[in-house]
């Protein structure tokens, strides 16, 4: 049977193959997933809020800044090696089209995770940001495929893999 | 310290029976408006960790229709109002013609749901502020169609920077003769509100 971990809003996992990570209803959060395609080690952070401002925090996974890190120790522990590590991107919306913060709050955990993946050295394969639709993704360690799902025309769901 | 470790039982009794009053009169505003019978359900009042979100549902994937609405002033917080399947039963009831389609909602459409957002919320928020004595003011609602997690998530994500936690007030609406327990309204309050609140209220 295949294995599944549902990660909530501001949680991270690492995980060895075989394995499936997912999390639900990305609005301007983003979802990073990355992966070692050799040792098969993988992992997902939900990330809420582009920065931590450099406070102590009790849940470092809502914040792109400190959470991508820590995830990154995380597989190494599991055997990951940290230079070889590829990463997918999902999430970042804007849902509420007035609403200029949650607007900014998007494109801005964007810019940071793509800043905070560059520092650690890890190329973006692929991503699905930006827009007006929530997303929910599932990884799978094994192949690294990406599914999203959102909410599309017709009230019906929209999936697409990258 | 987190505004929300002094958060006891009575409190969380209090905030039921605030938002008892307050919906009610929603309750009452939503019935004159579709002239049907509205039952609400007791409040279920929760300190959720945000985190948890996700598995508070039983479909948190679900396409719901999400209107929530800021108010400000002595007290910061939203008010969420989310109708699924009736959705389309109000619209035909207000409009006369309902939609396949929620997700493509012309102006006249999406204007009856931020009406209904406007009015609802609005009675609830104005028996929260007669209760309390606190000056309350609320704002134009907007709307998405999406998922229900999502929707959710996204409106606590501004008290997030602080908290972890959040209280959701949940209320239930059943309109009378539709099949499906109707709209949901959830508050959702600032963290920093929360002592003011039960100050207000003598605690």
């Amino acid at each position: 049977m295949e294995k599944k971990t549902i990660i909530g809003i501001g949680e991270y996992k690492a995980a060895i193959n075989p394995m499936t990570l997912v999390t639900l209803g990305l609005g301007s959060c983003v979802g990073v997933c990355l992966r070692d395609p050799r040792q098969r080690v993988g992992g997902m952070i939900h990330v809420m809020l582009p920065e931590s401002g450099g406070k102590s925090v009790t849940k470092p996974g809502k914040y792109a800044d400190v959470g991508i890190p820590l995830l990154i120790a995380e597989m190494k522990k599991l055997g990951a090696s940290p230079t070889a590590l590829e990463a997918k991107i999902a999430g970042g919306a804007a849902m509420f089209k007035s609403d200029k913060s949650t607007m900014e709050v998007g494109r801005r955990n964007i810019d940071s995770v793509k800043q905070i993946l560059k520092q650690c050295g890890v190329p973006i394969l692929s991503e699905e940001c930006g827009g007006s639709r929530a997303r929910s993704i599932e990884y799978s360690v094994e192949t690294g495929a990406l599914m999203i799902r959102k909410v599309g025309g017709g009230e019906k769901t929209e999936i697409l893999t990258i | 310290m987190s505004y929300y470790d002094q958060i006891q039982g009575t409190h969380m009794d209090m905030l039921k029976e605030i938002s008892n009053i307050g919906t009610g009169n929603a309750a009452t505003a939503l019935s004159s408006m579709t002239s049907k019978k509205v039952e609400i359900t007791v409040p279920n009042v929760s300190l959720v960790e945000i985190s948890q979100i996700p598995f508070l549902f039983k479909d948190p994937e679900k396409v719901t229709v999400g209107i929530p609405i800021m108010f400000h002033g002595d007290l910061n917080g939203k008010i969420l109002l989310f109708d699924t399947e009736p959705a389309r039963e109000i619209l035909e009831l207000l409009l006369g013609f309902g939609n396949e389609d929620l997700t493509v909602m012309d102006e006249m459409q999406k204007s009856v749901f931020t009406e209904i957002c406007n009015i609802v919320c609005g009675s609830y928020i104005v028996a929260l502020s007669q209760f309390t004595n606190l000056f309350l003011n609320s704002e134009v609602p907007q709307i998405t169609v999406d998922m229900l997690t999502a929707i959710i998530a996204e409106s606590c994500l501004e008290y997030a920077v602080e908290e972890d936690r959040t209280i959701l007030i949940e209320t239930r609406f059943h309109i009378e003769d539709q099949s499906v327990i109707g709209a949901y309204l959830f508050l959702i309050l600032e963290p920093a509100s929360i002592p003011k609140l039960l100050e207000s209220l003598g605690m």
